[in-house]
């Protein structure tokens, strides 16, 4: 197994918890963030919905409520909604919070991602 | 094979046959024709009057309010094994005076018990509310349900606010502490997006469009998710349109979830699960087709078989279900999924089940 390649792309303080961070990945875009937690989140910059481009969306939490006037968040700056049909995404685990349309898939594409010496590494 | 119809009209000669069973003040003053009763906004075009023409009381009136009739011409002609009783006098459409119309609802009630449902053991019978009170209308369904012969609480379509809104929770809650299905028909009063259209074939090909409404509002104002036991079927308003109903329910769903976090599932998972659709009338479509709508909907037990006796547009059990089905699907729309629906015992089913496999 060849080792993945590393790519140097920005700054760890440009990366903020609720904040959706572009940076060119070869001729696409990867969107970065950090979740609460610290850990930091690097995705594919197109949505696996219909390909908007993620950077325009927003970071959210989980909006929970069992009636009108009561709806409370949990888990802010966990979850990404797609700046064009707002579909939500948990950035924990990629996965669509509601399930995909049948046949479809429609997961968050997550590159690995860490901090070093202040600055922020993918590997692909 | 045994024969579930799930929806049978029986009526009353005229209003004043309530009068004994109402209570005062409304006794005297139906019995001194002080409201004659509702009339729709408009007339018949079928030879019939509405009705099929082949079916007259002896007085030569058209409404059925002679079980004998009912007995005739559905139980005993098509061997039915179960028949809902559906009525068509919904005082709902009072648009005031709610407590004439909470107790016309009771009397209407009790006349279908002592009436009807006593007349012959294959029927079964459908809770009439005020739905306008409802307060009134669950305290009617907790008095009924002690009927074993109520099955289910009737929700005529109001032609304002639909029955999602949360002022009409009290009677969903009454149907689910009574363990009672809740049936959605059709009215005279039922509008389409525009109204009622501006001729009687076109009121009645909006008829859908009236129970899509309702569809939507129950699923999507949370109902479903409030009450995840209760079970819902929706009369006379065919069925063709689910899958569209489901797939827009859904792509809406994924888009704004976090306005109405309190729905839980997917709206087709809650219309699959727990959403019934009467396929009467049915549209004459081919073997293909049908089965091409069952797989789009996703499930072979949400359609069940309805006559609409005695309306016009009356579907006949050995025609209406296309022949060219298989057998087990004719099975579950003919029988089985109102059997499982209302938690019928059905003489011989299991012979009957394993006989068709
Ligand atoms: S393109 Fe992202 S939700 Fe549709």
């Amino acid at each position: 197994m060849s080792a993945a390649t590393r790519y140097d792309v920005c700054a760890a303080e440009e990366v903020r918890v609720g904040a959706l961070t572009p940076v060119p990945f070869g001729r696409a875009t990867l969107v970065l963030t950090r979740l609460p937690c610290g850990s930091l989140r690097a995705l594919a910059g197109r949505c696996p919905h219909q390909g908007a481009a993620l950077q325009f969306g927003c970071v959210t939490g989980l909006m929970e409520g069992e009636c009108d006037g009561a709806i409370a968040e949990s888990r802010a700056g966990e979850v990404l909604r797609c700046p064009w049909h707002g579909f939500e995404f948990d950035l924990a685990s990629g996965e669509p919070v509601v399930a995909p349309p049948a046949a479809r898939r429609m997961r968050l594409r997550f590159f690995d991602v860490s901090e070093e010496a202040g600055r922020v590494i993918v590997s692909k | 094979m045994p024969l579930i119809d799930t929806d049978v009209h029986e009526s009353f000669a005229g209003v004043k046959d309530l009068v004994p069973y109402l209570k005062p003040p409304y006794k005297d003053w139906i019995a001194a024709g002080a409201w004659r009763g509702f009339s729709q906004p408009f007339a018949y075009t079928s030879p019939g009057n509405g009705n099929r023409a082949d079916v007259t009381n002896p007085d030569g009136s058209a409404s059925v309010s002679d079980p004998a009739l009912i007995k005739r011409d559905v139980l005993d002609a098509y061997d039915v094994t179960y028949a809902l009783l559906t009525g068509y006098f919904y005082p709902t459409g009072l648009k005031m005076q709610y407590g004439l119309a909470s107790a016309m609802a009771a009397a209407y009630n009790d006349m279908v018990a002592e009436k009807w449902l006593s007349f012959d053991d294959r029927l079964r019978g459908s809770i009439q509310v005020n739905a306008r009170d409802p307060e009134a209308a669950a305290r009617e369904i907790d008095r009924m349900a002690t009927h074993p012969a109520m099955v289910q609480v009737m929700l005529p379509v109001v032609d304002d606010i639909a029955y999602g809104h949360p002022y009409y929770r009290p009677i969903f809650a009454a149907a689910d502490r009574n363990d009672l299905v809740v049936a959605f028909h059709h009215t005279v009063f039922a509008e389409g997006p525009y109204g009622m259209g501006l001729s009687y074939m076109e009121r009645h090909s909006l008829i859908p469009l009236a129970i899509m409404g309702q569809v939507i509002s129950i699923i999507l104002n949370g109902v479903f998710d409030a009450f995840p036991k209760l079970r819902f079927i929706m009369l006379e308003g065919g069925f063709s349109w689910l899958p569209h109903v489901m797939w827009r329910m859904d792509r809406e769903y994924r888009q704004g979830r976090v306005e109405v976090p309190w729905i839980k599932k997917l709206p087709s998972q809650h219309a699959r699960e727990r959403l019934r659709l009467a396929t009467q009338p049915s549209e004459d479509i081919s073997n293909e087709a049908f089965l091409k709508v069952v797989d789009l909907i996703g499930t072979d037990e949400l359609l069940v078989f309805a006559t609409d006796y005695p309306h016009f547009d009356f579907d006949d059990p050995d025609a209406a279900v296309p022949k060219g089905l298989p057998e087990e699907l004719r099975q579950k729309i003919l029988w089985k999924n109102a059997a499982s629906l209302y938690g019928f015992d059905v003489p011989g089913a299991g012979a009957v089940a394993e006989a068709a496999e």
